[in-house]
């Protein structure tokens, strides 16, 4: 257990030392500055903002100043007091390019439950919509229940969630007004959203619980619980439904990711002011430091959930060992 | 009045490529405490057999087309699932062939074990759990308090099987049915496998239906012995009775080509030429005739039906032969010729 | 068809593998046989791929067409909604400006102009606020979609396959080495990189100067470096599996060269579930190119693919009006073709079985 945690970590700062690294290279490669945009600046105060982010700095003190409280001086020793930031390492994300007056920590506090908000609904639907569609599919496999729910999933599955939004905003915010059709502030603004950002991936849980579910229930350890009297209901819900949900559990890590993914595209078309419109809005302005920061938030974001995966993985299935593949 | 009395059973597959007759007609009684050994060769039908009588096959895609299955007096194909559960697990115990995957990977030991006292004796929890460890102790396991809180796959195979008889016994049922219960073993623990079901057997006066392909097993174990060919039962009688003097020329073929230490390696071991019927596409006529060496034309046309062994038949043979019931026409001939070689 | 028992229907049992391993080498050869029929059996598969067929093919003859010009806009400041085709089938009111096209889709439009002149489809899915034709839009932006999947196909196929199998069939250590690159790139958030690089490549240059890569070139570069390594991880996995299969050490034994084994044993082995894994990689690259193109990073006008189509329809819905056609063509067009090819690749994946073989 302890040594699996230690691999993860290592894993983790690696993957997260490759994001900062990969970014800054990607940054520094594109030719102009983050500033570049700004034409009409005067040359003098185009100056002033270079020496204020560090700009002027070359490119291995920036990536330095970036990775962590690291700040050399221009004689290659430690403690450069008036660095701005403090690199991520100390938790700093830096300033915001384009937000002048406020840090990226400060933008990603205010935006992170927002979206944490919408990720949660969305998984919230995808597990509610996919779990009982993929139940019902699975115990009654072969009706017209079951053939509605599969192609539902279908349907889910080939439809991606902007047009799902644009279809669901037309028929229930629209069409017939029970919904806001875009905005922030309620929880009846969080349904659609939700819904339209967690329906692809309750179409593939759907699929995954049935199909497991069928798998589990036709094993031979099925045949014993059923020759020792247990009644189905139990059988179904002691015997098949940990092993149908391994499945489940092992998609969560990947759909928390497509999730995260999505968002950018739905708090779009709501206009929601969370962390992914930030992130669309740093990216297209160049904000190179708010572009990073919410990166970096994610990959971390992500990547706790893949080890919480893994964990619960490892406490369903004994026969699982945490240390042999990290 | 037997324990177990199955007549008639017959059950069949529906698959994508059309119906399977997997069983044709099966038929046992069971007395209290009795033996009863079922053989034949793996695909005729023991296991569809052994299962379709607790219905405990998927339906579908297996049916259950005719039979009566009458335990203790009751038509265990006519009751509820409700009554049906309260048989199975209760007076009515399977070991299946593959202890591997027959226990739940993801459920300890125990927890497994428990759960038919659970179910039908309503046992609080711990007096469960004692029982359970009693159940394991009695089946030779060591430690019985620690295993309880294992996971199958942190026993040996051998152990595993053991702990799926306790979990059979462990309700003291009526009737054990044991399919194969060895054959996914090693051989060095088989004898001591069936030793454990001989005692808890005599132990507890539990009737034993046990299915397997050693006939050698067979004759030490059974009393009474049925043979199965393609979906149907071909022969039954006492074991020794059967083994030293088939009726039937499957049986015979069956028996022959049991090896012994006594077989010479020079001598091929004899083998039932050509090879078991397409259930798929059965037969007009008897189903061993395309592989019998007494096969007459008569015999692809109509299909013999389970009949006592007239003592004609065998007096004209030469031998006595009591309580024997053939599915075959020419049984007179086979017999004649087993006595003479 | 052969009679004999799929395993995993049956009991296992000694006879089922006897009479299972005498099937398999039989069947081999008319496996493919086998998946056409089975295919051809299933009417979600057959129109499937009509459908699909029927889109590749119009997307490359789209420039013959006698449809309005994506590109030629009417400064109409308002949608106009759809007319019916039995209402207005043509209008005499072609504008043949494309922007800029290559030599071959330039030819074929002038082949177009001297065949229909004038004449066009009427506005039979309606127009956007720019006035261009949502039809003609729809069936020029198939391209991109087509084209970012036959990319990505192309890429799965060579460096992806290339890479599972040299891994599978390479000593542990260099296949360590491998995989692990293929964890590193996938663990890596790239969508967000994606979006760093397209952006900048975005931002207009600072010195007015043309940028040395195109956009639609890194764009490309990009689809193509992400959708290879699921496919490298599966491939690496059957051919692990397949190089300890019975069969394959039997063929050792007997003295068969590697070369051989590779062709007769590892290739139609790894070929289904290659397909299934393509017919998986496809829907997900083209959603890949509308989300970069609905979040405006992909290709750039007057170029026009499906998600830039959805992202309009999504600006174009508002309480005041309604412009429904708008988000419908594109959503029923691109619903159409990922739900085709999801299907197609359902009944690939029973045709060919690949579920049991990969266990
Ligand atoms: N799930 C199934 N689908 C179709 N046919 C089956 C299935 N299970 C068993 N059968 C048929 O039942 C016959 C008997 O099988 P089985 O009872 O397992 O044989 P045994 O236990 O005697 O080795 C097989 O030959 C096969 O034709
Ligand atoms: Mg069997």
């Amino acid at each position: 257990m302890r040594r699996f945690l230690l691999r993860r970590l290592a894993w983790f700062a690696l993957t997260v030392w490759a994001v900062i690294t990969i970014s800054f290279v990607l940054m520094r490669s594109v030719p102009g500055g983050p500033l570049s945009s700004d034409r009409t600046l005067h040359p003098s105060v185009e100056a002033a903002v270079n020496a204020r982010y560090h700009l002027d700095w070359p490119a291995w003190r920036q990536y330095l100043q970036t990775l962590g409280p690291l700040n050399l001086d221009e004689h290659g020793l430690l403690g450069d007091r008036s660095a701005v930031f403090g690199g991520i390492l100390a938790l700093d994300l830096g300033p915001s390019l384009q937000h002048r007056d406020v840090s990226v920590n400060e933008i990603v506090a205010q935006s992170l439950p927002v979206s944490a908000a919408l990720g949660v609904t969305a998984l919230g639907w995808a597990l509610l919509l996919g779990l009982a569609g993929g139940l019902v599919s699975a115990l009654r496999p072969g009706t017209a229940l079951d053939t509605t729910a599969r192609v539902l999933s279908t349907l889910g599955l080939s439809l991606p969630n902007f047009v799902i939004a644009s279809l669901l905003v037309l028929a229930l915010a629209v069409a017939l007004p029970i919904f806001p059709v875009a905005g922030w502030g309620s929880p009846a603004h969080l349904v659609l959203p939700g819904f339209a950002l967690g329906a692809p991936f309750a179409a593939y849980v759907a699929r995954l619980f049935r199909a497991g579910l069928l798998e589990t229930l036709s094993q031979d350890c099925i045949r014993t619980a059923r020759a020792k009297g247990v009644p189905w209901r139990a059988i179904v819900l002691r015997h098949a439904l940990p092993g149908a949900l391994v499945p489940v559990i092992s998609f969560l890590g990947p759909a928390a990711a497509g999730i995260l993914t999505g968002s950018l595209v739905i708090e779009r078309i709501f206009t929601i002011p969370g962390t992914g419109s930030h992130f669309v809005a740093g990216a297209l302005n160049r904000d190179y430091a708010l572009a990073m920061g919410v990166t970096l938030v994610y990959t971390v974001a992500v990547y706790a959930l893949n080890v919480l995966v893994d964990l619960a993985y490892a406490l369903i299935d004994p026969r699982v060992e945490l240390e042999k593949d990290a | 009045m037997s324990l177990l009395e199955v007549r008639n059973l017959r059950v069949s597959f529906a698959t994508p490529r059309g119906s399977v007759q997997a069983v044709e007609s099966f038929g046992v009684s069971i007395d209290a405490g009795e033996t009863i050994a079922l053989v034949g060769e793996s695909g005729s039908g023991k296991s569809v057999s052994a299962l379709a009588l607790a219905r405990l096959l998927p339906t579908p895609p297996a049916r259950i087309e005719t039979g009566e299955v009458l335990f203790e007096g009751r038509d265990l194909l006519l009751l509820g699932e409700r009554e049906l559960q309260r048989v199975r697990g209760k007076e009515l115990g399977f070991v299946f062939q593959d202890p591997t995957s027959s226990l739940h990977p993801l459920m300890t030991i125990g927890e497994q074990l428990e759960e038919a006292l659970l179910v039908h004796e309503r046992l609080p929890r711990t007096s469960a759990r004692q029982r359970a460890e009693w159940a394991l102790a009695e089946v030779g396991i060591a430690e019985p308090k620690a295993r309880l809180t294992a996971f199958p796959h942190q026993l040996s195979g051998g152990m595993r099987q053991r702990v799926m008889i306790a979990m059979a016994l462990l309700t003291r049922p009526k009737l054990l049915i044991a399919d194969e219960p060895t054959t996914a073993l090693d051989v060095t623990v088989q004898a001591s496998l069936f030793a454990l079901l001989r005692k808890v057997q005599r132990e507890h006066g539990t009737a034993l239906l046990l299915i397997t392909h050693d006939l050698a097993l067979v004759s030490t174990f059974a009393r009474r012995t049925l043979v199965m060919y393609a979906g149907a039962v071909v022969e039954s009688g006492l074991t020794s009775e059967l083994v030293a003097r088939p009726a039937h020329p499957y049986t015979r073929a069956l028996l022959r080509s049991v090896p012994s230490l006594s077989t010479s390696l020079d001598h091929a071991l004899p083998v039932i030429p050509g090879t078991p019927p397409d259930p798929a596409h059965p037969a007009l006529g008897c189903a061993f005739a395309p592989r019998c060496e007494f096969a007459l034309t008569a015999c692809h046309q109509r299909r013999p039906a389970l009949v006592a062994l007239s003592t004609s038949a065998s007096g004209a043979a030469g031998v006595r032969v009591y309580n024997r019931r053939v599915a075959c026409t020419e049984s007179e001939r086979a017999l004649a010729a087993e006595v003479s070689s | 068809m052969s009679t004999s028992p799929r395993k995993g229907e049956w009991f296992s049992d000694a006879t089922f593998e006897r009479v299972a391993a005498q099937f398999a080498v039989e069947q081999v050869p008319n496996l493919w046989a086998d998946v056409r029929r089975r295919l051809a059996a299933r009417a979600s598969a057959r129109w499937s791929l009509r459908w699909l067929l029927a889109l590749v093919l119009a997307s490359l003859i789209v420039p013959l067409l006698p449809l309005p010009s994506p590109a030629a806009m009417a400064l109409d400041k308002q949608p106009k909604p759809p007319v019916a085709p039995w209402v207005e089938p043509f209008n005499e009111r072609f504008e043949p400006y494309y922007g800029e096209l290559n030599p071959l889709d330039r030819a074929l439009v002038s082949v177009r102009q001297r065949a229909f002149g004038e004449k066009q489809t009427g506005p039979w899915l309606g127009t956007d606020a720019k006035g261009r034709d949502t039809l003609a839009r729809i069936l020029w932006g198939s391209r991109t979609s087509l084209l970012v999947a036959l990319f990505a196909a192309l890429t799965s196929l060579t460096i992806g396959v290339a890479w599972g199998a040299i891994a599978g069939l390479a000593r542990s250590r260099v296949d360590n080495a491998m995989m692990r690159t293929v964890d590193v790139l996938q663990s890596l958030p790239t969508i967000f990189l994606v979006i760093f690089l397209l952006s900048f490549l975005n931002a207009p240059s600072p010195t007015g100067a043309a940028r040395s890569v195109s956009r639609e070139t890194v764009f490309f570069l990009v689809i193509g470096a992400v959708s290879w390594l699921p496919m490298a991880r599966v491939v690496r996995g059957q051919v692990l599996a397949l190089r300890s299969a019975a069969f394959v050490e039997s063929a050792r034994t007997q003295g068969a060269s590697t070369g051989w084994i590779v062709r007769a044993h590892l290739v139609p082995n790894v070929l289904p579930i290659v397909l299934v894994y393509l017919t998986l990689t496809l829907p997900s690259v083209i959603l890949y190119e509308a989300f970069l193109s609905f979040l405006g990073l992909g290709v750039e006008a007057p170029n026009v693919s499906w998600g830039v189509l959805a992202a309009d329809g999504a600006e174009a819905i508002s309480p005041l009006a309604t412009f429904w056609w708008l988000p419908l063509g594109p959503a029923l067009a691109m619903g159409a073709t990922l739900l085709a090819l999801g299907l197609l690749g359902d009944a690939l994946r029973d045709a060919l079985d690949v579920k049991r073989s990969e266990a």
